[in-house]
């Protein structure tokens, strides 16, 4: 027995003398740990390294926080998802089944300096920076905005470098980079490689961050309580949707896009935040003209902005050096109305959405944080109840909701003028009873 | 256990029946390019990266299967590989890095002789240790970093050889400090 036991000492000792000598070992960051990312400045307009502090870890060398951790690559199989789509799940079973394909945890490779850790890469730093930036906007969310449904109150996902296939038969990746984005019903975020863009990554931008953070709030609050069975059938019925039912989905995605925008502007309290993302000198060619396009239809106070409305977007009244890029419409010889048509581009119409929001609150940032997107947040569990009705979608429905959920301090006018001017044709008496038209 | 034993012992008893071989024994310097990938720690598309080659190879007295129509010269060698890549990132949030390693292989296999050239197989084994400084940027904010890193390969490979002339392909399957590599590689050289 005692042979036996001091064989098993030693062997424990030399495998931790090993691993100290191979540097395998490192002891586990928690609490408040300061890293080294790329970080923004105070009005979030430029980026550096910096150095900050990350309250709450868990361990910082799996990147993983009291709300939220990272995973690692992995494989979401379309065909796998229309399967769970057409079977009895609730969300949270439907997020773990789809979830389980991804590397349950992931250890970048970091340094400690001076007691900040260091990203020794730049995919480290990606995700280390990636990692920082959540945990401020979580708790904004919280605490700010007052969100307590699923989307704050239980763990969240973020997938490093995962790969989305079409089928178990065609393991071949649609190739996603460039991007930061939120999977409906997975319930992760994903991150995706640098390729071609330039300036800040998407995933080091903290606008962008909060922008897609937004998009797990709308999917919470709206689709995964009353309204998942009409989520799932809309998801499950893309291709063969009636020309109603595709223009609500339009509309709801236009929404959840403008609501993650204005959210964004919220936290960073810079209407620009993007161009960091969009912005480069060493831009060329035609993604220069691309992300040029992007960078003034996703600014609320650009030209574009100034000039888009609801009608004039589904008639195709706009001037079409601004139109351009807001996606082609499939049917609109038949239907006369862009917004029915499947390759919708929902960021233009989400613009009318935050710049109505914005004209609404007078342009007062503080305003907008401390009682509007309070209420919009208030407004999205009663949307799901509405949509829970099955009937037709149109961005009144919001609106109204809205009026009656802000508070009784909150000077209405500007928001009713912004609706009138922005959506003309749902601007009624009878559609949004709560303005005076 | 059995089969192990039985191995081992044939390879050693052809390798001591070829040990023998006298005479001065050819050198080939070669160079070529790697094409490796390594896994990454998010596991899934690990980028390939391309190494640069420079190897010095020295055919020892040692043959495995003397005399038999597998003869086969066990050859010892020695390279350096080196990298750099400055493609991950944008050009204001990246990274730059330049790495080199120092390797010791030895390879065997059989080989035919015709008139216009010769032809091989070959099986390859190498151990590997070396670094990396990587510089990450941000701007014109940049912190350096260095890695160590280790590991082993082991493959197939084939050659042809026109005269002094030998065109080779290795590909080497391994393990190493930042989990399991493969890579594939051309190299072209002089034997003297």
């Amino acid at each position: 027995m005692k042979t036996k036991m001091t064989t098993a000492w030693q062997g424990a000792a030399l495998v931790g003398v090993m691993g100290l000598a191979l540097g395998c070992v490192e002891p586990t960051m928690s609490g408040e740990v300061s890293v080294r990312v790329v970080a923004p400045n105070a009005d979030y307009s430029a980026y550096a390294l910096r150095t900050e502090a990350v309250e709450n870890v868990v361990d910082v060398h799996q990147l993983h926080h009291e709300k939220f951790r990272f995973l690692g690559g992995g494989m979401l199989r379309g065909d796998e998802m229309e399967s769970f789509l057409s079977s009895e799940t609730n969300p949270r079973q439907f997020a773990v089944k789809t979830r389980s394909g991804f590397k349950q945890s992931i250890n970048p490779y970091l340094e400690v300096r001076d007691g900040v850790v260091h990203g020794k890469e730049f995919d480290s730093m990606m995700a280390l920076t990636a990692f920082a930036g959540m945990a401020p906007i979580w708790d904004w969310y919280e605490k700010q905005i007052g969100d307590s449904s699923v989307a704050t109150q239980e763990p969240g996902f973020v997938v490093f470098y995962g790969d989305i296939v079409p089928s178990v038969w065609l393991p071949v990746p649609l190739v996603q980079m460039d991007n930061a984005v939120y999977l409906a019903g997975v319930d992760v975020w994903m991150i995706f490689p640098v390729g071609n863009q330039e300036g800040v990554p998407y995933a080091m931008n903290r606008g962008v961050l909060a922008h897609e953070f937004h998009h797990r709030i709308f999917f919470q609050n709206v689709w995964a309580t009353a309204a998942f069975e009409r989520w799932k059938s809309l998801l499950s019925a893309t291709g063969d949707m009636s020309s109603e039912e595709q223009r609500s989905l339009n509309l709801l995605r236009a929404l959840d896009e403008g609501l993650a925008d204005i959210h964004a502007i919220g936290y960073t309290g810079n209407i620009r935040f993007m161009e960091p993302s969009f912005s480069s000198e060493h831009l060329q060619g035609p993604i220069k003209e691309v992300l040029e396009a992007e960078r003034i239809r996703r600014n609320i106070e650009s030209d574009f902005a100034d000039e888009a409305t609801y009608d004039n977007l589904a008639q195709d009244d706009l001037n079409h050096e601004l139109f351009d890029g807001c996606g082609l419409s499939n049917d609109f010889e038949a239907t006369g109305d862009i917004l029915s048509g499947q390759a919708w581009s929902p960021y233009c119409l989400g613009s009318v959405v935050a710049r109505t929001l914005w004209d609404g609150v007078g342009r007062d940032h503080d305003q907008l944080v401390a009682v509007l997107l309070p209420s919009v947040n208030a407004t999205l569990a009663l949307l799901g109840d509405e949509l829970a009705k099955n009937e037709p979608f149109d961005l009144d429905v919001f609106f109204e909701i809205l009026l009656q959920v802000l508070p009784s301090t909150f000077q209405t006018q500007n928001l009713c003028e912004a609706i009138e001017m922005r959506f003309q044709s749902l601007a009624t008496a009878e559609r949004i009873p709560s303005c005076v038209f | 256990m059995r089969l192990l034993i039985l191995l081992t012992s044939f390879v050693l008893f052809a390798a001591s029946a070829g040990w023998s071989q006298t005479g001065p024994l050819p050198t080939t310097v070669a160079g070529g390019l790697a094409l490796a990938q390594t896994e990454s720690f998010w596991a899934e598309r690990a980028p390939i990266h391309e190494r640069w080659l420079l190897l010095v190879e020295q055919q020892s007295p040692w043959v495995l299967g003397a005399n038999t129509p597998w003869q086969s010269p066990v050859r010892v060698g020695m390279g350096l590989h080196g990298h750099y890549g400055s493609e991950k990132g944008t050009l204001d949030f990246g990274e730059e890095r330049l790495g080199g390693m120092l390797e010791l292989y030895a390879a065997a296999g059989p080989s035919l002789r015709g008139s216009l050239f010769s032809l091989g197989g070959e099986w390859v084994s190498s151990l590997r240790v070396g670094g990396d400084r990587t510089v990450t940027r941000a701007k014109e904010v940049e912190d350096e970093f260095f890695t160590f890193h280790g590991g082993f390969g082991t493959g197939p490979g084939a050659w042809v050889a026109w005269n002094k002339l030998v065109l080779r392909e290795r590909l080497l399957l391994g393990y190493g400090s930042k989990g399991f590599q493969h890579e594939l590689r051309l190299e072209l050289g002089f034997t003297f």
